[in-house]
């Protein structure tokens, strides 16, 4: 039986919430920690770590966790990767909102009288397009999105835009993946998309 | 604490990049029982979940130069953990082992009650992260008494850890003032 003046340790304030304790004492330790703001606080943190604990494992893995991670590092280390080595990707279109059964026979449309929404594909990402041509003007905006199919961090992508090999817009992508180019003249480009060792090529992009 | 347990996630992750050794083996201590235990959590086997944790650190030797210095490592590496997971478990289509419950009810994975399943996970790890930082007859007695899949009687804990079965109460009353101690340290 506890005495009143007794200030619980640790452990008797587990015992207390974990139910292990008599009525009696359960009562006393109770009016103990109404009146102490110390032990309230040291029965919230108890409170959030049994919380926890009762809804969650925790165990150690295996070796061969640690073993294989090695190895992957060392590779890594070991700089075994290629470097130089790019692996180039060259996407397919999947999506365009002017390839439609309406349209077949009629007049092609163009970015003056109709945006275009093309969706590429590769297996690194997806690349999200929108080609419009601001009223009033006879150049084109390009605004794109891409989508890394392992959902990694979409920023930091260098985009670079090419006519005839030469170079039109060069930029990075922002956190959400996204990138913008304007006052395109009509044409045909290519877009390269790439970071690090990979890149994504789309040939052609026809902006008419 | 050893002069690697000093060492933020962002230092260890600039000296994985130059190729240090101890480096990483310091990442690989600091979360491989984290990112072990979440497909354990998600009902998956040892071994299974062995699988999980051995990619989740192959995704990241592979994302090791392209981590953000500001990257909130131990989130990012329970995101992976829990998306290899989820692919595992759509793959396999596998129910949870030694429950009767589908697993796609687990509270896991509709994020309830818990919460949202990053911040949970985030929880999870600010926690071990404490007790990877307690001795070890400490971190060992916690985790029995705590966290094991199935918690062990007193006489067994007492057994495994070379205790008597009288003092496991005190002891545990020891640790876990050390661990809140830890955890109020490093806030």
């Amino acid at each position: 039986m506890m005495v009143d003046s007794q200030i619980p340790d640790t452990a008797r304030l587990a015992d207390w919430l974990e139910g292990r304790l008599s009525p009696e004492d359960t009562a006393v330790l109770a009016q103990l920690v109404t009146a102490n703001p110390t032990l309230q606080e040291q029965v919230a943190w108890l409170q959030e770590f049994l919380q926890i604990s009762q809804t969650t494992t925790l165990a150690d893995p295996p070796a061969a966790v640690r073993q294989a991670a090695t190895a992957a590092f060392a590779a890594y280390a070991q700089n075994k990767r290629p470097s130089g080595l790019l692996r180039s990707l060259v996407a397919t279109l999947t999506a365009d909102n002017w390839q439609r059964p309406a349209l077949a026979g009629a007049r092609h449309a163009s970015l003056r009288s109709e945006p275009r929404q093309l969706i590429y594909s590769s297996d690194l990402a997806d690349v999200a397009l929108n080609a419009h041509m601001p009223v009033g003007s006879e150049q084109i905006d390009l605004d794109g999105q891409l989508f890394p199919l392992d959902d990694s961090d979409p920023a930091d992508f260098v985009i670079q835009l090419l006519q005839d090999g030469i170079e039109r817009g060069l930029l990075v992508s922002d956190d959400l993946g996204k990138f913008s180019l304007t006052g395109l003249p009509p044409g045909h480009y290519t877009l390269v998309l790439s970071r690090d060792q990979d890149e994504i090529e789309i040939d052609p992009l026809e902006l008419v | 604490m050893t002069k690697l347990q000093h060492l933020t996630d962002q230092e260890l992750l600039q000296q994985c990049r130059q190729g240090q050794a101890n480096a990483w083996q310091q990442v690989i201590t600091r979360y491989e029982r984290l990112i072990f235990s979440i497909p354990l959590n998600y009902g998956l086997t040892r071994a299974d979940a062995a699988d999980i944790a051995q990619l989740t650190f192959t995704t990241l030797v592979e994302h090791l130069d392209r981590l953000r210095d500001d990257s909130n490592l131990g989130g990012w590496l329970a995101t992976v953990a829990r998306r290899h997971t989820l692919h595992h478990l759509r793959k396999h289509k596998r129910e949870a082992v030694g429950q009767e419950k589908d697993i796609a009810e687990s509270h896991f994975l509709l994020n309830t009650p818990a919460g949202d399943a990053t911040a949970y996970w985030e929880r999870v790890n600010w926690l071990n992260q404490g007790l990877e930082l307690l001795d070890q007859r400490c971190r060992q007695l916690l985790l029995l008494l705590y966290f094991a899949e199935e918690p062990p009687a007193y006489e067994e804990v007492a057994a495994q850890l070379g205790l008597r079965v009288g003092s496991i109460g005190p002891i545990r009353g020891r640790c876990l003032d050390r661990l809140r101690a830890i955890l109020v340290e490093r806030g």
